[in-house]
């Protein structure tokens, strides 16, 4: 299991080029997902840690509604549900939150992270220096 | 013994008679009580008789050189000492491939066609999504190496869209731009999310899958993925709910219509 500098660097990456992401999709992209507990709590503790750093922000998306923003107690409750909502599926290799089953998804408004202009200014600079996707195999 | 009439004549089978290849097919003919059909006819049917050695062909840097003649020995007109060509030319010699091989045959110059047209488009197709990619050049002294060369500059460009589309949004086409790829993501029901940081939009649907089209960033990262740089568009596609994003996809550029 990779360190939380390690998930950092990667969170950063992956954010880059959108600036936001789906919670539990950014999980399962900046790791290898095996369904070990402890994954999601590491994923939990680095997003607590780069809110408090002014890094992140979190939201809520969803189809009917499009967009909307969290204040920093509802981000900081959400980031907080992680580890106890979410459930890995073996099928897929992936874990998902349980409170928005599905298909139909996207329905309800769901978690996503959102960089700040200082956490986009940090991803633009571990993308400058490592790159994409640095964790994945190449093809 | 009765003789056949003719259309009796035309469906009796030989029988045992067609069997008997020490026969000449003169005798068994006579032996199924026809007549002969004379030694050039009955040469004719012999299948070595087809294909000689020696049969002559028109001399290399001739017109049609190599092609195979009559021999000039075989009727009236053709011992004046000029060479016929047997075959009808039809514009062979305005194929560009005769004028480099001048022995192609018939065949070889369509097959050779049939390859150039598939290299052609299967790089022109490569090419608008790639602009900077090209080939590995072929060199060849034969037309059947040409024909080769062009098949596997043909695959290898067929590979490189593969492998350019390998994270693309199924059943999509490659050459479509961002109108046409907008418009077919509504048809399948995918619905706009909204802006992304980076000029972009984000679209989902309610199966779980995401598509992401972005504008080229006007930075380029030495690690950049050159796919986003190709063209002025181009997306990142996840499959369903949660699972990771593919790589990213060029969008062609299409002129702009007035």
């Amino acid at each position: 299991m990779i360190d939380s500098t390690e998930m950092k660097k990667r969170i950063f990456a992956a954010l880059e080029e959108a600036g936001n992401e789906h919670a539990d999709a950014l999980l399962n992209t900046v790791i290898d997902p095996t369904g070990d507990p402890t994954e999601p709590a590491m994923f939990e503790r680095c997003l607590r840690e780069l809110f408090a750093d002014g890094l992140i922000v979190m939201g809520t998306v969803c189809i009917p509604r499009g967009r909307e923003s969290l204040t920093d107690e509802e981000g900081l409750a959400e980031i907080g549900k992680i580890s106890a909502h979410y459930k890995f599926h073996p099928s897929d290799g992936i874990w998902l939150d349980s409170r928005f089953g599905g298909p139909p998804y996207y329905q309800t408004p769901e978690p996503e992270v959102i960089l700040t202009d200082a956490g986009f200014e940090k991803s633009v600079s571990v993308v400058e220096k490592i790159g994409h996707n640095w964790w994945r195999p190449k093809r | 013994m009765i003789a056949p009439s003719d259309s009796a004549s035309r469906s009796r089978p030989l029988g045992a008679s067609e069997a008997a290849s020490f026969l000449t097919s003169d005798e068994k003919r006579a032996a199924a009580g026809y007549d002969a059909l004379g030694g050039r006819l009955a040469e004719r049917e012999s299948p070595s008789a087809k294909y000689t050695d020696d049969q002559p062909r028109v001399p290399a840097g001739q017109s049609g050189g190599g092609q195979w003649t009559d021999g000039g020995g075989g009727g009236s007109g053709s011992n004046d000492g000029r060479v016929r060509v047997a075959q009808a030319r039809g514009g062979r010699d305005r194929s560009p491939i005769l004028a480099r091989f001048p022995g192609a045959t018939p065949a070889q110059e369509a097959r050779w066609a049939v390859s150039d047209a598939w290299a052609r488009d299967a790089i022109a197709r490569a090419r608008r999504l790639d602009p900077n990619w090209r080939p590995t050049p072929e060199f060849s002294q034969t037309i059947e190496g040409e024909i080769r060369a062009n098949e596997a500059q043909a695959r290898e460009a067929e590979a490189r869209l593969q492998e350019l589309h390998r994270d693309a949004i199924p059943n999509t086409n490659p050459d479509w731009g961002v109108n046409r790829l907008t418009k077919e993501l509504y048809d399948r029901g995918f619905s706009l999310d909204g802006p992304t940081r980076a000029p972009g939009l984000q679209y989902e649907n309610s199966s779980g899958a995401t598509v992401r089209i972005m504008e080229r960033p006007r930075q380029r990262y030495r690690t950049d993925s050159d796919q986003k740089h190709y063209n002025s568009f181009y997306y990142r596609y996840r499959p369903g709910k949660g699972k990771p994003e593919g790589s990213h996809i060029t969008i062609p550029d299409k002129p702009q219509k007035d």
